[in-house]
């Protein structure tokens, strides 16, 4: 298991986690009422949060995107973006339990709604590895202290 | 001599300080979110407004099923109706008859009498677009035109068809958008 630790292949994971997530989260900071249309359709979220979501979740997923890829404040970043997905894939499993087809924000009766929202599921959880490999072995590296 | 193993007192220290940075990734993500859209708001391309009034959607609405419901139809509730309606981009089409339609109907609604699809459909179809929500509806809750029509409409490519079961009725009851058109046969919108 020696090799996970390798900062390379740790690097891979960021630079996925990353990149998924600048991807996502671009067209929602450039769109906000599309985005808080999207929040407003999962039927949870109380009214007076819903613009305050969209208009700062996407620039918090844009800012820990670029922080993992870059480097600094990694684990952090990667405690934002791991618990993002774990958020979603919750709130995803309550939303396709409650028959509820988010691209109309409608309940809805029709089977093929439930399996759209599987596959977004499974898109969710296999993403998780990355953020967990880097949860476990990522170290930032030590600073060397100065010995006088 | 006592050993003191620092290794647990490390890991806490380890985590409370990633725990720091998330809370620290989050407050400055929020102010960079909050700075853009008050930037925006003061410039054409608007940002959003920090308490627009969405409706309170998320208690489930129970929808009566109608008497020939098939598992495939999507059903819209008298309160999604009308969030479509609001929303702008989907077509409303009443299944009643011509008269039906010309005494009221649904705001903006076009008119494709489901007793004469083979009359009106050629007419009809161009107006639609496959990417679009189809709203159908008729008259109470004893009409099933509706039904019959979302599913036709599915079949032939629509796919986003939901039927508005006792449309009209509950619509009109509501007291929601409605529109009359006096001598005027077929498609009006």
């Amino acid at each position: 298991m020696g090799f996970l630790s390798d900062r390379r292949l740790l690097f891979i994971s960021r630079l996925a986690l990353g990149i998924i997530f600048i991807y996502a989260s671009y067209d929602k900071a450039l769109n906000p009422l599309a985005f808080a249309q999207i929040i407003h359709n999962y039927r949870i979220t109380p009214p007076s949060l819903i613009n305050i979501s969209a208009i700062t979740l996407p620039w918090i997923e844009l800012l820990a995107g670029m922080l993992i890829i870059i480097g600094f404040r990694v684990k952090g970043a990667n405690l934002i973006l791991g618990g993002l997905l774990v958020f979603y894939i919750i709130l995803l499993s309550v939303t396709a339990a409650r028959g509820i087809n988010i691209n109309c924000g409608c309940f809805s009766t029709s089977a093929s709604v439930r399996s759209n929202l599987v596959a977004v599921i499974i898109r969710d959880v296999v993403f998780l590895p990355f953020a967990l490999h880097i949860l476990l072995f990522y170290r930032p590296a030590r600073r060397r202290r100065a010995i006088s | 001599m006592v050993l003191l193993d620092f290794s647990g007192c490390e890991f806490i220290l380890s985590a409370m300080k990633t725990l720091g940075d998330a809370i620290l990734i989050l407050i400055i993500g929020a102010l960079i979110g909050a700075a853009v859209n008050t930037i925006r708001n003061s410039t054409p391309a608007k940002g959003l407004a920090w308490d627009t009034p969405w409706p309170d959607n998320r208690q489930k609405r129970e929808l009566e099923l109608p008497p020939s419901y098939q598992p495939g139809d999507s059903l819209l509730s008298l309160e999604d109706a009308y969030s479509f309606y609001l929303r702008g981009n989907a077509i409303f089409i009443d299944a009643r008859e011509s008269n039906e339609y010309e005494e009221g109907h649904i705001k903006g609604a076009i008119n494709l009498p489901f007793e004469q699809w083979d009359t009106y459909w050629e007419a009809v179809r161009p107006t639609l677009d496959p990417k679009k929500e189809i709203v159908a509806y008729c008259g109470g809750l004893d009409c099933e035109l509706s039904l019959f029509m979302a599913r036709e409409l599915k079949q032939l490519g629509f796919e986003h068809s939901f039927i508005f079961f006792g449309g009209w009725q509950k619509w009109n009851d509501a007291s929601l958008p409605i529109e009359k058109s006096e001598g005027s046969h077929g498609i009006s919108q």
